[in-house]
């Protein structure tokens, strides 16, 4: 594809962007009294109206949204499917672990996804793992002899986890886009950074570090073991080493404000997707925006209901695209 | 050697409008492409997109006006064309070729331009004229372009 053949979609996002909501918008739901007027305010917005309580549909429908109107606007989205593939890995420890339990797996599946989750199930239930796509199949396989085998759901969760962001590189790489490659490499290593944390405040061993990190680009998995296995504070001497201080300062600041540091992160390497014209980026900037968008709205809804201060809601608000 | 003269000459005529016309018909391709995008969410911009789409197009009708200054020059057009040297042939395609080149590579250069200027109209649709000049400054070239061409054209003697 030449970044050319994008200028229909990129012109019809673009026109799209002026419905993404903006920082006072956020603040208006904030300050709503209570749910039912914030959910008010998003009807006035477009939003559709959520069922009772139950927003978390909602707000699933909206990302759908988006993922079509991107894929009818442009010539071909393949690219952009590295901001969805991580939802395949999501479909499949549902469907192994409602394979194990008997579970109804339905209600675990998200969307968009790469492959379709029922069918994903289907493969997974008469164990032809070699059937699925290459990306997964692999780690579907060894996920299933983890849970088989040792019947820890754990390890089955960070196999497929680690693979996933593994995926989300390999996404990213084939598309050739510049912003997409960092995107995906920044988000890697974070993610790798908060499993590593995690891992060292739960005491994990050698075999669950390697199980549960992802290779990326800009520190090696290896490194990141050691120093991990040394303790926080060997980790945390790494990322200054590298050039992290700002990761480190984050880190400091509580899980909260680390999470909100990393969201923060990836939304300014897609900021610059803002200045672009040609190519695949703008609409990326789109769906990572409308990505972001979602999770600040499921902040406050969430909020709302549980009857958390408007300044611990303002906290975590994440820095929006517009 | 009168024939080849001759034949030069309208060579350079027909450079001219064709590289001129290639760049312009590319270019409006390119700018229809993004204002269909616009268009198809917000219908209501279809007069904004449409300036800039047009920009594009006119290096095509300076192709075309070289092309018929050469056609008066040789009196092609009145059917009994001037007998030319072969170097007079020659001068005739030396000085359509600015106007061919120029006009090829700055149709496409002021589309890309323009198609940028629509994601402006997209957002902010006020500033509609800040995206026209934009463009339009990729036409200055064009035009110095045509006028040289047209004052080699008018400036040959025979």
């Amino acid at each position: 594809m030449k970044n050319r053949d994008y200028l229909f979609a990129v012109s019809a996002i673009r026109a799209n962007e002026l419905t993404l909501l903006k920082e006072s918008d956020l603040e208006q739901l904030i300050n709503a009294p209570d749910y039912k007027k914030a959910v008010g305010i998003l009807a006035e917005k477009g939003f559709d109206t959520p069922d009772g309580n139950n927003y978390s549909k909602m707000l699933d429908d909206e990302i759908e949204k988006t993922w079509k109107l991107i894929n009818e606007s442009a010539p071909e989205a393949d690219a952009l499917k590295t901001f969805i593939v991580k939802n395949d890995f999501q479909n499949l420890k549902a469907a192994l672990k409602a394979e194990m339990t008997g579970n109804d797996a339905e209600k675990y599946f998200v969307a968009p996804c790469v492959f379709d989750s029922g069918e994903m199930y289907r493969l997974v239930s008469e164990r032809k793992f070699n059937e699925l796509p290459d990306f997964i199949s692999e780690t579907a396989k060894r996920a299933y002899d983890a849970i088989v085998k040792t019947g820890s759901g754990q390890l089955c969760d960070i196999i497929t986890d680690a693979a996933a962001m593994e995926a989300v590189v390999s996404f990213a790489g084939t598309s050739g886009d510049e912003l997409l490659i960092k995107y995906a490499d920044e988000f890697c290593l974070l993610t790798d950074i908060k499993t590593a944390l995690r891992a060292i405040n739960t005491n994990k061993n050698r075999t669950f570090f390697e199980n549960a990190i992802a290779e990326n680009s800009i520190i090696s998995k290896q490194q990141i073991i050691e120093e991990s296995l040394k303790g926080k504070d060997e980790l945390l001497e790494l990322l200054s080493q590298k050039g992290l201080s700002n990761v480190v300062q984050a880190i400091g600041s509580g899980s909260s404000a680390f999470e909100k540091y990393c969201d923060d992160e990836l939304m300014a390497i897609m900021k610059k997707a803002k200045m672009t014209v040609f190519g695949i980026s703008p609409l990326a900037g789109y769906f990572v925006a409308r990505e972001t968008e979602i999770k600040c709205l499921r902040i406050i809804l969430s909020a709302k209901l549980s009857g958390v201060s408007n300044d611990i809601i303002r906290e975590r608000m994440r820095e929006l695209y517009v | 050697m009168a024939n080849l003269g001759l034949g030069l000459a309208i060579l350079g005529a027909a450079l001219a409008a064709l590289f001129s016309g290639m760049g312009s018909a590319k270019g409006v391709g390119i700018v229809g492409q993004a204002a269909a995008g616009l268009v198809s969410e917000d219908p209501s911009k279809f007069t904004k997109v449409l300036i800039l789409e047009i920009l594009p197009g006119t290096q095509g009708l300076y192709g075309f006006i070289t092309a018929i200054m050469v056609m008066i020059k040789i009196k092609l057009l009145s059917g009994a064309p001037v007998e030319l040297t072969w170097t007079q042939g020659l001068q005739i395609l030396a000085a359509c070729l600015p106007m061919a080149l120029v006009g090829y590579f700055s149709a496409i250069a002021q589309a890309k331009v323009a198609a940028s200027g629509v994601s402006v109209v997209a957002k902010k649709p006020e500033q509609q004229s800040k995206a026209m000049v934009l463009s339009a400054m990729v036409e200055t070239y064009a035009v110095l372009a045509l006028l040289i061409s047209i004052l080699f054209i008018l400036r040959l003697n025979f």
